[in-house]
C-alpha cells in the first residue's frame, strides 16, 4: 500500500497523549436530545471503535467532530486546540478527515480525480494558478497523481481509474473515499460505517485496507455496526447508548459487561 | 455582396459571439460550478449599461432626451473593462445576499427575485438608466478610432468580437482544466464531501460566480456598443433562460458543447423562426421562440441531458513504467548515446 503515514510524524502508542479528547459534549434536535454530555479520548495511533445501537448518537458525535453538527456545549480538543464549532473545512483543515454513512463520491468525476481531490488544499488550486506558474502546478500534480494510481493499485481499482466513480459498484465507491481520505494524510480519520451497503466480496478488502492503516500509525475512529470487524480491528472500544458513554475499554470487557449487554449486546 | 446582406451576416456574428461568452458565463457559475443563476441576465444587463454609460458622455450632451447617472466619454478598452468591473462587483453583491447559508433550490429563488428587482428598478427610477426606454445613441468607441467606410468598422468590430470570444475560450479553458476547475466541479458534484476535504464550498461557488458575472458583463458591453441601444424588455429575467437552454442544449461543463448550444439556440432559433412563412399569426411567431426554447430545455433534461457535446471526462497521461516499450526505447537510445 502508498505511504499513507500521517504528516505529523508524532510518536504513538497507550502512553502518548490522546489526539482528541471530547468534553462533555451535547446535541439536541427539538426536544430529543441526541448526544447529552458525551466525554471521550482517541489515543494517538489508535484504532478506536464507536459502537452502539440505533440512536445512540455515534454519528452525531462524529459529526459534530467533523463540523458537520454544531454542539450545544462542550470541548473538542485537538492536541490541545478546540475545534467545536468550526466549520467542515477548517476541521479538514487542521487534519480531521471524515468519510460519510453513505459512500460520499464526486460522481461525474474519474476515480482517480476523486483521489486527487483528497489532496489538503494547495496553490495549484488558486484562481490565478490557472494562468500563473502552470509548469510548477503540473510537477506537483505529477507526483500527486503517483500517489493516487499507487494508491487505487493498492485497493486493486487501478482499471477503474478513468470510471467515473458514479459509475462504480457500493464497495467500489467506499474504497475510493477510503483511498481518497488516506490521499489527505489525515492525523485523525473519521470512518462512519465504512461497511455499510458493500458487497460481501468487497467487505474484505475494505478490512485489510483499514487493518493496514493502523499499521501506518495513523489515528482511526470507527463507527460499525458489525461487532466482529469491531473486534478483530479496534482497541479501545467506546459503547454509546441514549446519547451517553456507557462504556470504554477491549471488547472482552464489554461483552462481559451487563449494562452493555443489555443495551446493545444482548442476543 | 450587398451593404444589407454584410450587415446581417456582421450582425450575426456579433449576436454569436456574444451568445457563446455569456453561454460560457453561465457555465463556469451553473454548468461547471452547479450554481443555479436565475439572476444572470441582470449582469449581462449591467455591463451593457455600464459600456453605455462609459461611452455616451454627460446626459446633457445628446440634448437631455435621454437621463442616466453619471455619463464619460471614455476611449476604448476603458468602457468594456469597465463593464467586466461592474458586472464582477455586482456578482459579488448578489453572492454575498443569496450564495451563503442557503440551499441551492433557495439561492435560485433568490436570484430570480433579484432579477425582477433589478428590472423593477431600472424601469420605475427614470433617472438611473432612462426607465422604459432605456438607453440609446450609445456610440462605439472602439469603431470611431478607425478612419474606414461603415462597412469596414462593422467588421473590424465583428472581428473584435472574435477575439474576444477566443481571449474568453482560452480564459475558461485554463481555467476549468486546471486543478481550480477541479474543485469548482466538486463543489457542484458534491459540496458536503468537498468540504469534508477542506475546501470552502461558499468561497469557491463565489469565485465561479464573480468569473461569470465579469464574463456576462463583456458580453453586454459588446453588445450594446454594436447595436447602440439598451432597454429593460430586453433583458427581463426569461431572457436568463435561453442562456440556460443552451448550456443544456450544448452539454453542462463542456465548452465545445456550450459554444454550440450558445449558437443554435441563442440565435440559431430566433433567425429560423424569422424565415417562417409570413401566414402565420405574427403574435405566434413572436412567441414562437420562446414555446421552441422551453420545449427544446425539457427535451434535452428528459432524453439527453447531457447535452449535444457532453463534459469531457478528463484522463490523464498514463505513467511510463520500466518494462514500457517506450522507456525501453529510450533507454536504448540513452545508453547508445552514452557510447557514442
Amino acid at each position: 500500500m502508498a505511504d499513507a503515514s500521517p504528516e505529523t510524524g508524532a510518536e504513538t502508542g497507550a502512553g502518548a497523549a490522546p489526539l482528541l479528547v471530547v468534553e462533555d459534549i451535547a446535541k439536541s434536535y427539538g426536544g430529543v436530545r441526541a448526544v447529552d454530555g458525551v466525554s471521550l479520548s482517541v489515543p494517538r495511533g489508535s484504532l478506536t471503535g464507536l459502537i452502539g445501537p440505533n440512536g445512540a448518537g455515534k454519528s452525531s458525535v462524529l459529526g459534530m467532530i467533523a463540523g458537520a453538527i454544531r454542539p450545544d456545549r462542550g470541548r473538542i480538543l485537538l492536541e490541545g486546540e478546540d475545534i467545536a464549532g468550526l466549520r467542515p473545512y477548517e476541521v479538514a483543515r487542521r487534519g480531521v478527515i471524515r468519510t460519510f454513512q453513505a459512500a460520499s463520491v464526486f460522481p461525474q468525476m474519474t476515480a482517480l480525480e476523486n483521489l486527487l481531490l483528497g489532496v489538503p488544499p494547495w496553490d495549484g488550486e488558486r484562481f490565478v494558478s490557472s494562468f500563473v506558474g502552470r509548469r510548477a502546478w503540473h510537477r506537483r500534480e505529477a507526483a500527486q497523481l503517483e500517489q493516487a494510481r499507487s494508491i487505487l493499485e493498492s485497493l486493486q481499482l487501478s482499471r477503474h481509474a478513468d470510471s467515473y466513480a458514479g459509475e462504480l459498484s457500493g464497495g467500489q465507491k467506499r474504497l475510493v473515499e477510503i483511498g481518497r481520505a488516506i490521499m489527505a494524510r489525515p492525523r485523525l480519520l473519521l470512518l462512519d460505517e465504512p461497511m455499510a451497503g458493500v458487497a460481501r466480496t468487497l467487505a474484505a478488502p475494505i478490512e485489510d485496507l483499514i487493518a493496514k492503516l493502523r499499521t501506518t500509525g495513523m489515528t482511526v475512529v470507527l463507527i460499525e455496526h458489525e461487532l466482529g470487524l469491531v473486534e478483530r480491528l479496534c482497541s479501545p472500544v467506546i459503547v454509546l447508548a441514549q446519547g451517553k458513554v456507557l462504556m470504554q475499554g477491549a471488547m472482552d470487557e464489554l461483552r462481559a459487561d451487563p449494562d452493555v449487554r443489555r443495551a446493545y449486546l444482548v442476543g | 455582396m450587398s451593404a444589407a446582406t454584410q450587415l446581417y451576416l456582421a450582425t450575426v456574428s456579433v449576436y454569436i459571439c456574444v451568445n457563446v461568452i455569456a453561454s460560457w458565463a453561465l457555465d463556469i457559475q451553473f454548468g461547471v460550478t452547479g450554481v443555479l443563476n436565475f439572476s444572470f441576465i441582470i449582469f449581462q444587463a449591467a455591463g451593457a449599461y455600464t459600456a453605455a454609460i462609459l461611452s455616451l458622455g454627460p446626459s446633457s450632451s445628446s440634448g437631455g432626451f435621454q437621463q442616466y447617472v453619471g455619463g464619460w466619454r471614455l476611449p476604448f478598452p476603458v468602457p468594456i473593462i469597465g463593464a467586466m468591473v461592474v458586472g464582477a462587483v455586482l456578482a459579488g453583491v448578489v453572492g454575498l445576499v443569496s450564495l451563503r447559508r442557503l440551499r441551492s433550490d433557495y439561492q435560485a429563488m433568490v436570484m430570480l427575485v433579484v432579477s425582477v428587482i433589478a428590472t423593477i428598478i431600472a424601469e420605475s427610477q427614470t433617472g438611473l438608466v432612462n426607465g422604459v426606454a432605456g438607453i440609446s445613441l450609445v456610440a462605439n468607441p472602439m469603431v470611431s478610432l478607425i478612419h474606414a467606410t461603415r462597412q469596414t468598422q462593422i467588421w473590424i468590430f465583428v472581428l473584435f468580437c472574435v477575439f474576444c470570444m477566443a481571449v474568453v475560450g482560452v480564459v475558461m479553458y485554463a481555467t476549468v482544466y486546471s486543478p481550480f476547475g477541479r474543485v469548482l466541479r466538486a463543489v457542484r458534484e458534491n459540496d458536503r464531501a468537498i468540504e469534508a476535504l477542506g475546501r470552502n464550498a461558499n468561497r469557491h461557488r463565489m469565485q465561479a460566480f464573480v468569473i461569470g458575472g465579469a464574463l456576462a458583463g463583456l458580453s453586454g458591453a459588446l453588445l450594446v456598443e454594436f447595436i447602440g441601444a439598451w432597454a429593460p424588455n430586453g433583458w427581463f429575467y426569461p431572457e436568463t433562460f435561453v442562456f440556460f437552454t443552451a448550456v443544456i442544449v450544448g452539454g453542462r461543463g463542456s465548452l465545445t458543447g456550450v459554444a454550440v448550444g450558445a449558437a443554435l439556440v441563442g440565435v440559431g432559433v430566433q433567425q429560423a423562426v424569422e424565415y417562417l412563412p409570413i401566414t402565420l399569426n405574427p403574435s405566434v411567431i413572436a412567441s414562437l421562440e420562446w414555446i421552441i426554447t422551453g420545449i427544446l430545455t425539457l427535451v434535452f433534461l428528459w432524453t439527453r441531458p447531457q447535452g449535444l457535446l457532453p463534459e469531457r471526462r478528463r484522463r490523464f497521461p498514463a505513467p511510463l513504467r520500466p518494462d514500457a516499450p517506450e522507456l525501453a526505447e529510450r533507454s536504448a537510445a540513452t545508453k547508445g548515446d552514452e557510447r557514442g
